[in-house]
């Protein structure tokens, strides 16, 4: 199986989980459910494996800070498009704050990644309730972690049998050290490369 | 509330015909009063409060009840120029949404400075939160039953069942209120009603198309093409429409895995400015109008609404064109005809009065009089005649006078006469009858003295006897003789030649010779009447005693109501028309309100509202046909009044200026500031229109909210798992990866190894700072 049908098929795990949840797992959103555990998964694969709880939780904190943001723009932004951007602005820049001294890029992405995907729940949960921010928002937090954390976990554990691309390049590099490194990097996704991951776990 | 009475009552007739106006056929149909162009320089300000509540209607807040007013500006004026625009506005928290920072407010008004653009034109939006001590106008419970039985709404997600759901607004705003009106007997008198402010109620949700047998009531549905009945209804609560100030409306369904969905319901307040110049007031009624159709509900609404909120605003803005005053002003029309109809009434209350009047000679009470002299000389006849005995008398007669007895008086008559002409022959008769019995006695002798003496050629007796001796001889010698003789000598001939000599006799004879005609119908007559008589006096005694007992009272009720139709005529006209046919008046109020201009404006909006809301109509209508019904049961009090004398002609008067009342009442509440921190329209800026309403946005009862808790709960639990695995896992690997990473950039100096590479060692655990 290629890394990117693995990949894919997890997010689908996800969102069929999500399905099968039934109520608990807010049938409303299924659609932008597939935006969170997208953006789960990208979470895990930002740069190398590593400091996957840490990544875990700044999810979960990209994900309050975009409602924060939500709930400051109703509270204090003016409803207008310098109030509309900083809806987006702001989260951002909250996230950066919060992450600055973890001196990691991935954190930050993660938070980012977070208060995008709640910004795409509350948008489309906006248009289905009443617009009343305390009855919507702690939905719309809650539909945007469940698919978060399924797409977080699904990715997690593909990688745990599938290298990621920088895994597969080093591997080709290391076995053909002479190779062109984009040759290396597209050979990569080749169906042929599954095998590499007896390889990588070899290495352990 | 405003103490304005120039308007007298031609405010309340107005509603009143308005409203009647719906009984009708529509004549007038949607022509369109859209506006074609802006209106003048002027400030307008609409101002709403959006409540969030639960499904069940309660707060949607524990900590803070979430009621926020938001204020919208429209200033226009001199172009690049600074305007200044104060509105009441207490709620806390006041901020621009067009700007960042606050709005000053002083007492108790905000105070929104507006930079008018190059073109004149410029905004302002707030928001702040209603303060939570003060009450609103409109309340909202909702209620649910599962089978029958009530339940909450949000024990009622996931239940399958007959699922009924009822939503009530209440008008809170209803008060005692003395409206002075002028009365259908033209005098100025004052009333104490309950009025409340009028508002219109639109509800509009969303409900699921899995709902079986769904029952929308006076509710429209359309398909909002999601699985969705798109539900909106209209109400109208306040009195006289509805008795206690509530609209009331929902839906029942069966129900599989129940949810109730979210709705909004937008309570409106009818405003019309008062005292205003015409051409304010017709600014006013477009920004009631645009209050209304600028309104939420959400942009996906379908035609319908929106055709249903200018129908509504058809009929907001009719009401108001209606209560305008000039030109051909219905209202002037429709006030002539019911005084008309009152002053035509009050005069035929006269005319009764003087036909009743007891000093009319010709009066009906004179007649009655005149009538019961006649059955009382009659009643006193007939028992004089009861008691007389001659009814006894009659029945002797009729068994002395039969038929038969009759017949043979008739017989005798002529005998009888004959007897009586003959009297006096009879009396010599009798008087002769002596000589007559010597003669008698000596026939023999005489027959042969008279055959001597006429015997030889010298007779001795005179020739006349000699002439008929024979016959003489012959009669002398014959027992007839000698009968007459006895018989003449009889005693009872001598009796009976008396009696015929006497005068009663004669009498007689000629009293039966007039009576011999009529003797036979006589004992006919008489038959029949020892027949009939004893029946009929019997009937008839207690049948004209009932009479004069009758015209006893008839007098005495004529009399009364004599003295009442005179005391209520004196206030009226002294026109001398026929009654008017209470249908035909209001034939002609309404056919005067359809011609107006706002008339068609207002049935154009009723018709346009009826293309999808029949609950308006049907509540108009309903009020109408009450309406009808009420001046028709007065109708019939008053002729019942006039007809027995006894009703109090003015319980109806007094009911006829209570609905005048009661619906002056309802247009001056209407004159209440519709601004939710209220306000006086007349204090306003000039040119500062207002416009409010009062928004409940209901939350749905479905799994979402219960499932939000867990649901980020388990969702914090994968993400802390899938950390702790990935560290685990690939916490690992990266080291290994790094190494291989490292050898092969140890190996080659291709730079992409290198980016690969280098990534992966910053990675590594314990590389960054501590996490």
């Amino acid at each position: 199986m290629g890394r990117i049908w693995a990949l894919a098929g997890g997010m689908i795990l996800g969102l069929l989980i999500i399905l099968l949840l039934g109520p608990l797992g807010g049938l409303e959103l299924q659609l932008t459910s597939a935006l969170c555990v997208g953006a789960g998964a990208a979470a895990a694969y930002l740069g190398s494996p590593s400091h996957m709880l840490a990544r875990g939780l700044w999810l979960l904190v990209g994900v309050l800070l975009g409602a924060l943001g939500f709930a400051l723009a109703a509270m204090i932004y003016p409803d207008t498009k310098i109030g509309l951007f900083l809806g987006g602005a702001v989260p951002i820049t909250l996230t950066a704050l919060a992450t600055m001294w973890t001196r990691r890029q991935v954190d930050f992405l993660c938070g980012v990644l977070a208060s995008g995907a709640l910004a795409g729940v509350y948008a489309t949960r906006f248009d289905f309730d009443p617009q009343s921010l305390n009855y919507s928002l702690p939905i719309a937090i809650g539909q945007t972690l469940l698919p978060l954390g399924l797409g977080f976990l699904a990715a997690v554990l593909i990688q745990t049998f599938l290298p990621t691309d920088d895994e597969a390049a080093a591997e080709k590099a290391a076995e053909a050290p002479t190779a062109d490194p984009a040759d290396t990097a597209q050979d990569a996704g080749d169906p042929a490369d599954v095998g590499s991951a007896t390889t990588t776990e070899a290495t352990q | 509330m405003s103490n304005h009475t120039r308007r007298g009552w031609k405010l309340p007739v107005a509603a009143v015909a308005v409203l009647s106006m719906a009984l009708l056929p529509t004549t007038a149909m949607a022509s369109g009063d859209y506006p074609l162009e802006p209106r003048e320089s002027e400030n307008s300000v609409a101002q709403s409060v959006q409540i969030r509540v639960n499904a069940d209607g309660t707060p949607n807040g524990d900590a803070v009840d979430f009621r926020w007013s938001v204020t919208q500006i429209t200033a226009q004026g001199e172009p690049d120029t600074e305007v200044t625009v104060a509105v009441p506005e207490n709620g806390a928290l006041l901020h621009s949404l067009q700007n960042f920072g606050t709005i000053p407010q002083e007492d108790g008004d905000g105070i929104f400075t507006i930079d008018l653009n190059s073109s004149g034109f410029g905004t302002a939006r707030s928001v702040s939160l209603f303060p939570q001590d003060d009450g609103l106008p409109v309340e909202l419970k909702a209620e649910f039953t599962l089978d029958g039985e009530p339940i909450n709404p949000q024990d009622l997600v996931g239940e399958d069942g007959l699922v009924t759901a009822t939503y009530t607004v209440t008008n809170l705003t209803r008060q005692e209120m003395a409206v002075p009106i002028t009365s259908v007997t033209g005098d100025e008198t004052e009333k104490t009603v309950m009025a409340d402010v009028p508002f219109v109620v639109q509800a509009e949700t969303f409900l699921p198309q899995t709902f079986a047998g769904l029952n929308t009531g006076s509710g429209l549905a359309g398909a909002d093409g999601r699985g969705n009945w798109q539900v909106v209804w209209i109400g109208l609560p306040f009195a006289p429409l509805s008795d206690d100030g509530t609209a009331q409306f929902g839906w029942s369904a069966n129900v599989t895995d129940a949810v109730i969905p979210s709705m909004v319901i937008q309570a409106l307040p009818v405003y019309i400015p008062e005292g205003a110049a015409d051409e304010e007031k017709e600014a006013a009624a477009e920004g009631g109008k645009d209050a209304i159709v600028n309104a939420v509900p959400p942009p996906d609404v379908s035609g319908d609404v929106a055709s249903i909120k200018a129908g509504v605003a058809d009929v907001i803005g009719g009401l108001e064109k209606l209560t305008e005053g000039g030109g051909e002003d219905p209202l002037k029309k429709l006030e002539g005809s019911v005084n008309d109809f009152f002053t035509e009434f009050g005069t035929n209350l006269q005319t009764t009065a003087a036909l009743v009047d007891p000093n009319n000679p010709e009066g009906a009470t004179a007649q009655v009089k005149e009538l019961q002299g006649v059955v009382d000389e009659a009643l006193v006849k007939v028992t004089e005649v009861d008691e007389s005995g001659v009814i006894d008398d009659i029945a002797k007669a009729a068994g002395i006078l039969t038929p038969e007895n009759a017949q043979l008086l008739t017989d005798l008559n002529e005998p009888i006469n004959n007897l009586a002409d003959n009297a006096e022959l009879i009396a010599d008769l009798a008087d002769a009858a002596t000589d007559i019995q010597f003669i008698a006695d000596n026939a023999a002798a005489i027959a042969t003295a008279v055959k001597l003496g006429c015997a030889g050629n010298n007779p001795s007796l005179p020739a006349e006897v000699c002439n008929n001796k024979d016959a003489i001889i012959a009669a002398l010698e014959s027992q007839e003789l000698q009968d007459i003789a006895k018989i003449l000598n009889d005693p009872r001939f001598q009796e009976a030649a008396r009696i015929i000599n006497t005068p009663e006799f004669a009498a007689a004879a000629e009293a039966l010779d007039k009576a011999a005609p009529i003797l036979i119908p006589l004992a006919d007559a008489l038959k029949v009447l020892n027949t009939q008589l004893p029946g009929i006096i019997t009937t008839l005694k207690p049948v004209l005693n009932g009479v004069a007992n009758v015209l006893g009272s008839l007098e005495t009720s004529l009399v009364q109501l004599s003295g009442e139709l005179t005391i209520i005529g004196q206030g009226l006209a002294e026109k001398n028309v026929d009654l008017p046919s209470l249908d035909a008046v209001l034939e002609e109020i309404t056919n005067q309100i359809l011609a107006s201009e706002g008339g068609q404006q207002v049935t154009a909006g009723l018709d346009q509202v009826g293309g999808g809301i029949e609950g308006v109509k049907t509540e108009l209508g309903a009020y109408g046909a009450e309406l009808a019904v009420a001046l028709q049961a007065a109708k019939i009090e008053v002729d019942a009044a006039v007809a027995n004398g006894t009703e109090a002609v003015g319980a109806v008067i007094d009911k006829a200026d209570t609905l005048k009342a009661e619906v002056a009442g309802l247009v001056t509440a209407a004159h209440t500031s519709p601004l939710p921190y209220g306000g006086d329209p007349g204090d306003a800026p000039e040119g500062t229109k207002l416009a409010g309403a009062y928004e409940f946005r209901v939350d749905p009862a479905n799994t979402e909210a219960p499932a939000t808790l867990p649901r980020i709960l388990i969702s914090i639990l994968l993400l802390v798992v899938a950390g702790v695995l990935g560290n685990r896992l690939l916490g690992r690997r990266q080291v290994a990866t790094a190494g291989a990473a490292g050898a092969a950039a140890g190996g080659a100096a291709a730079g992409g190894a290198a980016d690969a590479g280098g990534d992966a060692v910053e990675d590594i655990p314990g590389g960054g700072p501590p996490g």
